[in-house]
């Protein structure tokens, strides 16, 4: 039997190099042209420990991880049992494991209920006796898996090739592994599973995570300041440009805390530079001030906040939609922010590009949620195109408006004003925290404070009319809507798809501007349903309570939120719609 | 280069309308005018000049100076300043407050400030109390002092900037005093010629919440001292100077440590990340990375 879409997982220990051979499977099928999507996951320890990958594989554009696992090869079956609660098997389900550890007595019926089709293969025996070194036991299992699997063999070597091209005898020995594994599969195993992905193969497309994708858009948005503070899950951000920025006449700075980066950013914007920074939760707590200075001074800003469960330390390895209300509400006084989501890997690029014209435009913080499920999957996305992108730059005031310049000038339609940067002559100002006249002077006057106020917030409406971004999916006159936001996309598009196919009729929205409000958007989303879904990665309902506070909503609601850790299936959120529908 | 050129600017260019909210006899007017008088010294174009501070009495400082100015968030100028001066090379910048602002709720930015050693220049006006919020302990003030959050006396023992400053190896340390407006002018113009990240500490009393004897008090205990080229490199000799008499109070340039800023440090790191290439990446190279 041919298969389109098929999903892999793989456990291992610390030293077993699963997710290596995830990233080989990933890097192989995507030179191939197919799409993937890599789903890593560790055990609590630091380094070594158990770890565990889950890559799916489809001719088409993959929304999420999907369901039920169609293959787990494991190593040892201790590794296994601590991801039991993460790893879904389906009826029928392959499973490989090594000969050297026989399945445990209590899950023999548990895989015979499951009707599992089993393979016992000599990982480590055929490493060690062959290659002299049970390193290479992980590429063994890929000659293992390409061979049954049909996965792209070619493509395998090169993406081995690529990995150890700094390290000569090593590519030989790991190419030899594979083709071992592929050599013993021919030899010595009858297939007596359906499981074979055909394909036509077609250009190469990329392959990232969401972290990087964020980092490239800043970068091709103008950002040539990064200041951070090191936190899980933002860190590849950091990373990406420390590699990057200084070749492209830019600065990295590691700060001494999320205050200093948040600081460093608000300097540089002020200095006229595209200015970012990335954190998770903890560290926004820790920028709010900062975020408060930005509102009232006008300074244009990108904050990445990548989500992870929390509060506090939590759980930081994995993901959850729980900065919500943080990152829309989380400051003293009334200080205007623009909020956007984004929603896979490939759109933390198209979002930190808009971050920074957001910002740029409206001369205000813009806070980009992204979390732990975009941000550190490996994911297949077509090549972007990074030429021919508008940006928008800020308005700067022209030489008569250097004459008795006024940097917070009020009869602007959109509430901007023209910001003069240092070294412009005759754009001296003082910008501040404090309450300002016009011209940025310090006051306590009240109607000043009322005025600059309505200013400041007078961009909400503009803001919204450009960038009010809304992704729609399914028949709009269906009754049954979904609502979600950001990284839950997936599965709910591919939950909408999937009951198009069965001819059930429901429309789901993700809007990607979520603060300030796109409240046209959801009125015409929300004319003509009867029956809301509301999907959110969080306990307290925080999306939901939010869309309350600013549309009327007559129609049922069904609420489905839950703490994160584990991002949503599909068929959670099936079952869900089901039961409505 | 002509040496004798005549200036382009006047005292008057830095000065902007806005009237200090300053109490009368406040030395923050001192340190004020002393950076007129510096930056007018070093004839440095107003629009080419960033002053951030961070919250209280000193922080309104920039306010009355007519450069691009910002008065923050309470302890944060330094990171301000230093991602302004990162981001514009070309720009003079300074970061000014309180002793409140640096030493307490700022604190954590300073050591890493001197470390990271960004050219700029850091002024602390320091007087031995919270003024802003009127009159409570600060981390400078005296042990014993009475303060409206010390009512039975303070039992805090107080911090010593210049010490620190020199613990932290920053790479110039002088002292100054609001009362000696020559001096401080030669400090802060010093300071500012000095390539890396320099820390001028003010003695900058406050009468309102200190009394009016404040001035005399410090006065009494000053003595201006010019410390020998040989020995502005040491830090022992920093210490012991500092210690040598309790009874008096150092002026001058204090210590020096002089080393690669890090904006020329960050030039390196650009020629050595473009090792091999000689252009810029461009954003289509950059993606070759992610292919597979
Ligand atoms: C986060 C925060 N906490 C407290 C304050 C209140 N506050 C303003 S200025 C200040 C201290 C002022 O003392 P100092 O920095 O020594 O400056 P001075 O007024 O004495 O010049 C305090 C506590 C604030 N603005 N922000
Ligand atoms: S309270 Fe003290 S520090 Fe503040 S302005 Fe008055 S005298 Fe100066």
């Amino acid at each position: 039997m041919a298969s389109t879409d098929i999903i892999i997982g793989i456990v291992g220990s610390g030293g077993d190099g699963v997710i290596t051979a995830g990233e080989f499977i990933v890097s192989a099928v995507s030179s191939e042209g197919l799409f993937s999507f890599m789903l890593k996951s560790y055990g609590a320890q630091i380094r070594g420990g158990e770890s565990s990958c889950r890559v799916r594989i489809s001719e088409q554009p993959v929304q999420s991880q999907g369901d039920e696992i169609d293959v787990l090869v494991t190593f040892s079956w201790a590794d296994l049992l601590k991801f039991e609660h993460e790893v879904e098997l389906r009826e029928g389900t392959v499973i490989l494991y090594d000969e050297d550890d026989p399945m445990p007595e209590d899950h023999v019926a548990q895989y015979a209920a499951l009707k599992a089709v089993t393979y016992a293969i000599p990982f480590k025996r055929l490493a060690k006796e062959r290659t002299q070194t049970i390193l290479t036991k992980n590429v063994i299992m890929l000659g293992v898996l390409a061979e049954l699997f049909g996965l792209p063999a070619k493509g395998i070597r090169h993406a081995i090739a690529r990995k150890f091209a700094a390290k000569p005898g090593v590519v030989e020995k790991n190419i030899d592994a594979f083709g071992i594994g592929r050599e013993w599969v021919k030899e010595n195993l009858e297939k007596r599973d359906p499981f074979h992905l055909e394909y036509t193969p077609g250009a190469p497309k990329l392959v990232m995570e969401g972290n990087a994708a964020t980092a490239l858009g800043a970068v091709v948005a103008g950002c040539r300041f990064y200041a951070g503070y090191p936190i899980t899950p933002a860190g590849e951000v950091m990373v990406w440009m420390a590699r990057h920025l200084p070749a492209l006449g830019g600065i990295m700075v590691q700060c001494e805390d999320e205050i200093s980066a948040a600081g460093m950013v608000v300097g540089a914007a002020f200095g006229g530079a595209k200015a970012m920074c990335a954190t998770s939760g903890p560290g926004l707590s820790l920028k709010s001030e900062m975020l408060g200075l930005a509102s009232i001074a006008e300074v244009p800003i990108v904050i990445v906040d990548v989500q992870r469960g929390g509060p506090s330390t939590g759980i930081p390895t994995k993901t959850e939609q729980s900065d919500l209300m943080h990152a829309i509400y989380g400051s003293h006084g009334d200080s205007p922010r623009v909020v956007i989501a984004p929603t896979d890997v490939e759109d933390c690029f198209d979002t930190a590009v808009q971050a920074f014209d957001i910002a740029e435009e409206f001369q205000i913080p813009v806070i980009l949620l992204s979390d732990q499920f975009i941000a550190q999957r490996k994911e297949t996305v077509r090549p972007f195109d990074v030429s021919r992108r508008a940006v928008y730059e800020r308005v700067k005031p022209g030489r008569a408006e250097l004459v008795d310049y006024k940097r917070y000038r009020l009869d602007t339609k959109t509430g901007v004003s023209p910001m003069a940067v240092p070294g412009m002559p005759g754009g001296q100002y003082p910008a501040s925290g404090i309450e300002h006249s016009e011209a940025g002077d310090p006051t306590s006057r009240v109607d000043t404070h009322s005025a600059l106020t309505e200013k400041r917030y007078r961009k909400y409406r503009y803001i919204i009319e450009k960038y009010s971004f809304v992704r729609t999916y399914g028949d709009e006159d269906a009754e049954v809507g979904i609502l979600g936001w950001g990284s839950s996309k997936g599965v709910i598009k591919e939950t909408v798809l999937r009951l198009q196919a069965e001819g059930r009729k429901v429309h789901c929205m993700i809007p990607q501007l979520l603060h300030p409000f796109p409240k046209e958007a959801f009125d015409r989303f929300l004319a003509g349903k009867k029956i809301l879904v509301v999907v959110e990665l969080n306990y307290r309902g925080m999306f939901l309570q939010f869309i309350r506070s600013r549309c009327d909503i007559k129609q049922k609601v069904v609420h489905y939120g839950r703490t994160g850790g584990k991002p949503f299936s599909v068929r959670e959120i099936y079952d869900v719609v089901r039961e409505v529908l | 280069m002509a040496v004798d050129a005549p200036r382009q600017h006047t005292v008057a260019d830095y000065k902007r309308d806005l009237k200090p909210v300053w109490c009368s006899g406040c030395g923050n007017y001192g340190v004020l005018n002393a950076i007129y008088r510096a930056l007018t010294e070093l004839d440095v174009s107003p629009h080419d000049v960033g002053i951030i501070s961070g919250i209280g009495c000193s922080s309104r400082l920039p306010g009355y100076i007519n450069v691009y100015g910002m008065n923050a968030v309470h302890g944060r100028a330094l990171p301000i300043a230093q991602g302004l001066k990162l981001a514009r090379p070309e720009i003079t910048v300074l970061a000014v407050g309180g002793d409140g602002d640096g030493l307490s709720i700022g604190m954590g930015h300073f050591p890493h400030a001197a470390r990271r050693n960004v050219d700029m220049t850091y002024i602390m006006m320091d007087n031995r109390i919270y003024g802003l919020t009127k009159g409570q302990l600060s981390p400078t003030t005296p042990k014993g002092d009475v303060t409206v959050t010390s009512p039975f006396r303070s039992i805090d023992t107080p911090m010593e900037p210049v010490k620190l400053a020199v613990a932290f190896d920053t790479s110039f340390v002088a002292r100054g005093f609001a009362g000696n407006l020559k001096h401080l002018t030669e400090m802060v113009v010093a300071a500012i010629r000095h390539p890396g990240f320099s820390f001028v500490h003010v003695l900058s009393p406050c009468p309102t919440f200190r009394g009016m004897d404040e001035f005399k008090r410090i006065r009494d205990l000053i003595r201006v001292i010019e410390v020998p080229a040989t020995e502005l490199g040491s830090r022992d000799a920093a210490f012991t100077r500092e210690d040598a008499d309790p009874g008096a109070i150092n002026l001058g340039i204090l210590y020096k440590s002089p080393r690669p800023h890090y904006g020329e440090e960050a030039l390196r790191l650009r020629d050595i990340s473009r090792a091999g290439l000689d252009h810029e990446p461009t954003m289509q190279e950059l993606l070759q990375e992610f292919m597979p």
